[in-house]
Formats: C-alpha cells, sequence, structure tokens
C-alpha cells in the first residue's frame, strides 16, 4: 500500500532527523538512503528531493563535502517547494563553506534565507542566521558574525524553541566567536551554557565542540590544567565519533598547552600525531613548537 | 579592538607570506588559487586582519615548499638556531607581563650595545 510506504518513508525520515541531531551521522544516512529507496520506488519526485538533500545533510556533517554537494544544483532548478529549497540551498551554502569558497556559499546562505521567510519555521530561520553567521566568522569578520547569532537567539526566542536545536550550536558559536575577539571571560560563560544545553539534548557533535574551544580559551588565559583537561575530553570522543577535524585540531590544542606547561614529550606525543595528517609536510611539528600560531587560527575554518 | 602582541604576531606570519610570494613572483590571485581562498581574503591575511584554520596555515607551508628557517627568513645553521628556538619557546612560556619584561630587557641591551659601539667609533677616529 502506498499509504503505509509513505508513512515508513516518514518514519525512516524522523529517525534520521533526530539521529543528525545526537550527531549520530552515519547511521542518520542509513535511515535517509531507506527512505530515498522507497521515494524512487513510489516514483515520487518530492519525496526523492527531500531524501536527497537529507542525505546531503548527513554527509555534509560527516566531512564528504564532494559527496554532499552532488545533485543539489539540480534539485535547485527543478524544485520549486520552498521546504526542499531551502535545505538543498543552505546545504549547498555548507558544502561551499566547507571548501573555502566562503563569497559563493554566503550567496546560497541568503538564498535559504529568502526560502525560509515564506516558511513558518523558526528552527531553520535561526539555523540559516547561524549558517550566514559561520560563514562571515570564516571570513573574519567578526562583528558581522556576532550580529548574526544573537540575531538567530532571539529568532530562537520568538519561535519557542527553548533549549532545543539549533540553540546549543548558535550558543556554542557565538560563545567561540567572542573568544576570537579575545573576551575570554564572557565566551567562556557563553560555551557553558551551550555545553548544558548539549548534554540535555545528547548533541555529541556540539558537545565535543565545546571542549575544544574550552581548551582554546583556557590556554589563552593560561589556565593550562583546565585547558588540558577540556581537551582531553574533547579528543577522546571526537576519536571514538571520527570528527576528523576536532581530532586534529585537539592534537594541535594539546601539543601547544602541553608545550606552554613545559611537557615537551607530551607536546612532541600530540604534535607528532597531528604531523600523521601531513606527511607531505616534515617542518610542521618543528613550525608549532617553535611559534605560537594560536592568535592566527581560527578552529572552525574548515578548508 | 586588537592587542598589540596579537597584532604583531599576525603582522609577522601575513608580511612573510607577501615576502614570500612576491620573491617567488606569485600575484595575490596565483596564491590564492592555489591556497583556496578568495584573493581579497589573502590580501587581509597578508595584512594580518584574517585568521586561517590549521589547514590552511599548512597547505601555504607546503606551497612554499619551505623549512622554518626559509619561512623567518633565518640563518639555519645548526646550533644557533636550535638556541634560538629554545629562547623563543621559553619566551612564549612567560605571561603576558613577564613578556613584556623580557622586551624591555632586550631593548635596553640593544641601547647599551649601540652607545658602546658608537664611542668605540669616536675612539678609533
Amino acid at each position: 500500500m502506498p499509504t503505509d510506504r509513505v508513512a515508513h518513508y516518514s518514519e525512516l525520515t524522523a529517525e534520521g532527523t533526530l539521529q543528525v541531531r545526537r550527531g549520530e551521522f552515519r547511521q542518520a544516512e542509513e535511515q535517509f538512503e531507506a527512505a530515498l529507496q522507497i521515494a524512487r520506488e513510489l516514483n515520487d519526485q518530492h519525496l526523492v528531493h527531500r531524501a536527497l538533500c537529507n542525505i546531503s545533510t548527513a554527509r555534509l556533517s560527516q566531512g564528504q563535502i564532494q559527496e554532499a554537494e552532488k545533485g543539489l544544483r539540480e534539485i535547485l532548478l527543478k524544485s520549486s517547494d520552498p521546504n526542499i529549497i531551502f535545505i538543498a540551498s543552505s546545504n549547498l551554502a555548507s558544502a561551499l563553506r566547507r571548501q573555502g569558497r566562503l563569497h559563493k556559499a554566503l550567496m546560497y546562505a541568503k538564498r535559504a534565507l529568502r526560502a525560509s521567510e515564506t516558511l513558518d519555521n523558526y528552527t531553520w530561520k535561526a539555523t540559516c542566521h547561524n549558517l550566514i553567521a559561520n560563514i562571515y566568522m570564516n571570513m573574519s569578520y567578526l562583528d558581522d558574525a556576532m550580529a548574526e547569532y544573537r540575531f538567530a537567539l532571539t529568532l530562537s526566542q520568538k519561535g519557542d524553541l527553548g533549549t532545543s536545536y539549533p540553540v546549543d550550536y548558535i550558543k556554542e558559536n557565538l560563545g567561540y566567536c567572542s573568544l576570537l575577539k579575545k573576551r575570554y571571560r564572557q565566551g567562556i560563560a557563553i560555551i557553558l551554557e551551550a555545553l548544558q544545553i548539549s548534554l540535555a539534548n545528547g548533541n555529541t557533535r556540539c558537545l565535543v565542540e565545546c571542549y575544544q574551544d574550552l581548551c582554546f580559551a583556557y590556554m589563552q588565559l593560561k589556565d593550562l590544567k583546565q585547558a588540558e583537561e577540556h581537551g582531553e575530553k574533547a579528543l577522546a570522543i571526537a576519536t571514538e565519533k571520527d570528527y576528523k577535524d576536532i581530532v586534529k585540531n585537539c592534537y594541535y590544542l594539546l601539543g601547544e598547552v602541553n608545550l606552554l606547561m613545559g611537557n615537551e614529550e607530551r607536546s612532541d606525543f600530540y604534535f607528532d600525531r597531528l604531523q600523521e595528517f601531513y606527511p607531505h609536510l616534515p617542518v610542521l611539528k618543528q613550525f608549532l613548537r617553535t611559534f605560537d600560531v594560536s592568535n592566527i587560527i581560527n578552529l572552525k575554518n574548515p578548508f | 579592538m586588537m592587542t598589540s602582541k596579537f597584532k604583531r604576531q599576525s603582522l609577522l606570519v601575513g608580511s612573510r607570506i607577501r615576502s614570500l610570494r612576491k620573491d617567488r613572483a606569485l600575484t595575490q590571485a596565483d596564491l590564492a588559487h592555489r591556497i583556496g581562498i578568495q584573493q581579497s581574503d589573502l590580501c587581509r591575511m597578508e595584512n594580518g586582519e584574517y585568521k586561517v584554520s590549521l589547514e590552511t596555515l599548512f597547505k601555504i607551508l607546503s606551497i612554499f615548499e619551505m623549512n622554518i628557517a626559509d619561512f623567518f627568513n633565518e640563518d639555519a645553521s645548526g646550533a644557533t638556531q636550535e638556541r634560538e628556538y629554545e629562547f623563543l619557546r621559553q619566551y612564549q612560556r612567560l605571561s603576558p607581563r613577564a613578556q613584556e619584561e623580557v622586551q624591555t630587557f632586550i631593548q635596553f641591551k640593544m641601547q647599551t650595545e649601540e652607545k658602546v659601539g658608537d664611542e668605540k667609533i669616536k675612539k678609533d677616529n
């Protein structure tokens, strides 16, 4: 019966969406793939587009950028549904952002924003402003980014989102942006709020970013023991969940923290692990041992 | 407002990137393309106004195929270089206040040496 099949499609999609929010991206992708199979059997183009957009979201979260980008432009050409246009545009913006194509990313993020204006969905509106803010932060336009994050939080309040997704991410990003502006105490306070929300929501990805950013904040404040504790927590979770970007950042941070503590052996251990990701760059460890780059890097620049 | 420490550190890397780019006769557009960023962003990076990812920083090192001495235009000879690195590492572990004191002391020593040099020239003449 097609009605049963549609219901099954919806169940798979809902379960996949929950898994994305919990940071279980591989499992989410499997649910969305199963939903896509049903949509194709039903020959329902709208459901196919929706499933493809969801798969793209799961792949993006796993760092499979090229795979995530596939087919989104075609969907944008074919679909007139603002829901589909929103997801396709925002995923395309995210994929471009993660390749460093920030100006193009901003263009698609604004297209997603226009689509969201026709929808009564505050989660999506807030998500969209969070995405635009992320792009500004990657461009190092920190004041613009802060304004967008704050507006995203205002929308979350207006939509009564409480502490649900994406409030955890928005606060985490706002906190990190404050750190980049050297407002360390303010940033830490916001990130600690995000950490509590992430724990309550079971949002592992956001949680691990909180630990990573707290490690950075305490390192900058020279509270090295706190920095080390948070960095180790972030590394443990990121390794388990295979969040490679966070793993690399943590190797760098823990290497730097241990260097500042005078634990050169521990520092070498972490820089050696980082070096393994860049075998073509034998100077990397020496470079990081020699120069403090903490003030010129942005841990959330994915490219 | 940026602190002077931050600005100096960013400018150090940014200005070095600019001079290495010019040494290799690369335009901003060429280098930006190879790094995978916009030309305007590279310009801001060279001016110390743009924060980069670790990935981009390592990509820049890899594009220039340089060693640390090349990057900071220093004498690569072994022992001296190692001693200087050790000094820098120790300096980086200090608090911002202690770092300022070290800078003041270095400036004092440089002025003293300049004075001694001037007096020696006067004597020789």
